[in-house]
C-alpha cells in the first residue's frame, strides 16, 4: 500500500472493467476472468466488490455482469467537469431547442463512435440514443472520425468510403443523405481539443427536405464547431478544421 | 434460467449470501463517489476528506486510477478528474441499457406495489404517445392503449410535457394538434396553454387534473428525465375513479414520483447537473 506503487487491485479491477467495456452485452464470469488473466474465483471476488460500488452489476436470473449504474454517473461527470465536452454539450442542447432539429454529441468509444448526448429530434422517429454506435462508413459521425481521429486509423474501409472519408477532410465535415435512414439527413463536424486532436463530432439530423445543402443550420454548426475548437480564451481561429 | 450450464457452474463458485470480496476496490469506490458527488475537478486534500481517507492513501489510489485511465489530473492545476476509461465504461453501459426496458421494469415494480395501471409515455410526431402500458389488479375500461396519442394540454401525461418542454416546441405541436384530422385521433380536449399552469406542474412534481378528462378514470403524471435534464417519459398511475377515496389517485404521488425520479436516475439524470 505504498504511495509510490500504486494499489494493485485497483490495477487489477481495471482489467475487468475495461475487459466489459470491450464487448457489448452481458458477460459470462469465466470469460471476464480469462480475458483479465485471472483465476474464476479471483474475478469474481473483484466483481463482487464492483458491484457493491455499482460500476458492474448482476443479473440475479442469469448470474451474468454488465457495466452498473455509476458507470454511467461517473461517464457523464467526466462529460460535465472537462471543459470542452461540457461547453460543446450545452451548445449542442442550445442549438437542438432553437432548430428543433436532433443534435448528438458522438465520442469515440470503447467500440468506435457512439453518441455520448441526444438533444430533442423525438418526432423524427429514430432510434438514436445515447450508446447508439456509428459505422465509420456511411454515417456522418463516422465519417469526421474516420478523417480525423488517429483511433479509425486501423480501421479497413473500401474504395468507395476512402474516397467519401477524403472528401469529408476536405470539405471540413461528413455527409450523410438519405443514408442509412431513407429521408433521413446528417451533418457532422469535428471538434478539436486544444492540442489539435478530434475529441467529438457533433452531429445535426433532421428531415432531408428541412436539411439542404447548404442551409443556415450547417453554418450555425460549422460556426458552433470552430468555436469550440479554440481553445478557451482565444479568439484567433486556428483553421484546424481544415488542416 | 436460460442458460442451465452457466447458472449452475455458477452456483459452485459462488456463495448465495456474502460474496468475499476485495476491500481496496471498495475504498477505492468511496474516492470515485466522492468525485462523482463533486462533479468538478478536485484537489487531492479536497477529494481525500470528502470521501473520508487519508490523503498519502488517497494519492496511492489515484496513482492506480490514473495509471488506468479511470482518473485523470488537469495539467495546469493538477487537480483530479475523471478519466477516459470512465467515458469508455458510460458509453459501455449506455450500449448496454436499453432506456425502454429499463422504464418497462420499473413500470411494472411500480404497478405491482400500487395495484394501478401504469403508462409510459415518450413524444412522438403527434404529441405524447403510449409506448407502453403495464396494467394493475383491476381492468379498466379506458380508451387507453400502446400507441394511443394524448391531448397536451388535456389530459395529465400531456401536460406534464407540456410544463417541461421549451414553450416554442409546445406551442408549434398544440398548433398541430388542434388540425381537425390529427385532433380526432387524440384522447382528451384541447385547453388552452396556462403558463401559471404549468409553473403549478413543475412546482409539485406531478400532474393530476380536475375534472377528470376522461370520465370515470383518474390519472396523474410524473416526469422522467435524462441526462441533459430534458423530459424524457412520463409515468402515468391511471385507475378506476370510483375504486379511490375522496382525494383520488392523490395518496399514490410520493410513490410515484419516487418512482420516476428512481428511473431518471438510472437514465443518467443528475438533478445537481443542470
Amino acid at each position: 500500500m505504498s504511495s509510490g506503487r500504486g494499489i494493485q487491485s485497483i490495477e487489477i479491477g481495471g482489467r475487468l472493467l475495461a475487459s466489459l467495456a470491450r464487448q457489448s452485452g452481458p458477460r459470462m464470469l469465466r470469460d471476464l476472468a480469462q480475458e483479465s488473466d485471472l483465476v474464476p474465483a479471483q474475478a469474481h471476488a473483484y466483481l463482487s466488490s464492483l458491484c457493491r460500488v455499482g460500476l458492474v452489476e448482476q443479473d440475479s436470473r442469469t448470474g451474468q455482469y454488465r457495466l452498473g449504474a455509476f458507470a454511467m454517473r461517473i461517464g457523464l461527470a467526466r462529460l460535465r467537469s472537462v471543459d470542452l465536452y461540457r461547453r460543446a454539450g450545452t451548445a449542442a442542447h442550445r442549438l437542438s431547442e432553437a432548430t428543433g432539429l436532433m443534435v448528438i454529441l458522438v465520442a469515440w468509444g470503447p467500440q468506435g463512435p457512439a453518441a455520448v448526448q441526444v438533444s430533442g429530434g423525438a418526432s423524427l422517429n429514430l432510434n438514436i440514443r445515447r450508446g447508439t454506435s456509428f459505422a465509420l462508413q456511411g454515417t456522418a459521425a463516422g465519417h469526421v472520425f474516420a478523417a480525423w481521429s488517429p483511433q479509425a486509423e486501423a480501421a479497413e474501409m473500401d474504395s468507395a468510403a476512402a474516397i467519401e472519408v477524403e472528401a469529408t477532410r476536405e470539405r471540413g465535415y461528413g455527409i450523410a443523405r438519405n443514408s442509412p435512414i431513407p429521408g433521413i439527413s446528417a451533418f457532422s463536424a469535428p471538434v478539436f481539443d486544444a492540442a489539435g486532436r478530434l475529441a467529438l463530432a457533433l452531429t445535426i439530423v433532421g428531415a432531408s427536405d428541412a436539411l439542404p445543402d447548404p442551409n443556415p443550420v450547417l453554418d450555425d454548426l460549422l460556426r458552433l464547431t470552430r468555436a469550440l475548437s479554440l481553445p478557451a480564451g482565444t479568439d484567433e481561429p486556428q483553421g484546424r478544421a481544415q488542416a | 434460467m436460460r442458460k442451465a450450464t452457466g447458472a449452475a457452474a455458477l452456483d459452485q463458485i459462488l456463495p448465495r449470501k456474502e460474496a468475499r470480496g476485495v476491500q481496496s476496490i471498495e475504498v477505492g469506490g468511496r474516492i470515485l463517489a466522492a468525485l462523482a458527488e463533486a462533479s468538478c475537478p478536485m484537489m487531492l486534500k479536497d477529494l481525500a476528506a470528502l470521501a473520508g481517507i487519508a490523503p498519502a492513501q488517497a494519492h496511492a489510489y489515484l496513482l492506480s486510477y490514473r495509471r488506468i485511465g479511470l482518473v485523470e489530473q488537469e495539467e495546469a492545476t493538477g487537480r483530479y478528474q475523471f478519466g477516459p476509461l470512465a467515458l469508455d465504461l458510460a458509453i459501455g453501459r449506455m450500449t448496454d441499457l436499453n432506456p425502454d426496458l429499463i422504464a418497462t421494469e420499473i413500470a411494472q415494480d411500480l404497478s405491482q406495489r400500487s395495484g394501478m395501471t401504469v403508462a409510459i409515455v415518450a413524444w412522438g410526431a403527434f404529441g405524447p404517445g403510449v409506448i407502453a402500458l403495464v396494467e394493475g389488479q383491476h381492468q379498466i375500461h379506458m380508451n387507453t392503449r400502446a400507441g394511443t396519442i394524448y391531448s397536451l394540454t388535456g389530459t395529465v401525461s400531456g401536460r406534464v410535457f407540456a410544463a417541461h418542454m421549451p414553450e416554442r416546441i409546445v406551442r408549434d405541436m398544440l398548433r398541430l394538434q388542434a388540425r381537425p384530422d390529427i385532433r380526432s385521433g387524440i384522447v382528451g380536449q384541447l385547453h388552452d396553454y396556462r403558463v401559471s399552469e404549468m409553473e403549478e406542474i413543475r412546482r409539485k412534481g406531478y400532474a393530476s387534473f380536475d375534472p377528470l378528462p376522461v370520465p370515470g378514470v383518474a390519472a396523474i403524471s410524473a416526469p422522467v428525465f435524462d441526462d441533459v435534464g430534458g423530459i424524457r417519459l412520463a409515468l402515468t398511475m391511471i385507475s378506476s375513479a370510483k375504486r379511490l377515496g375522496p382525494e383520488g389517485l392523490a395518496p399514490q404521488a410520493p410513490t410515484l414520483v419516487a418512482a420516476a425520479r428512481h428511473l431518471s436516475q438510472q437514465l443518467g439524470h443528475d438533478p445537481a447537473a443542470r
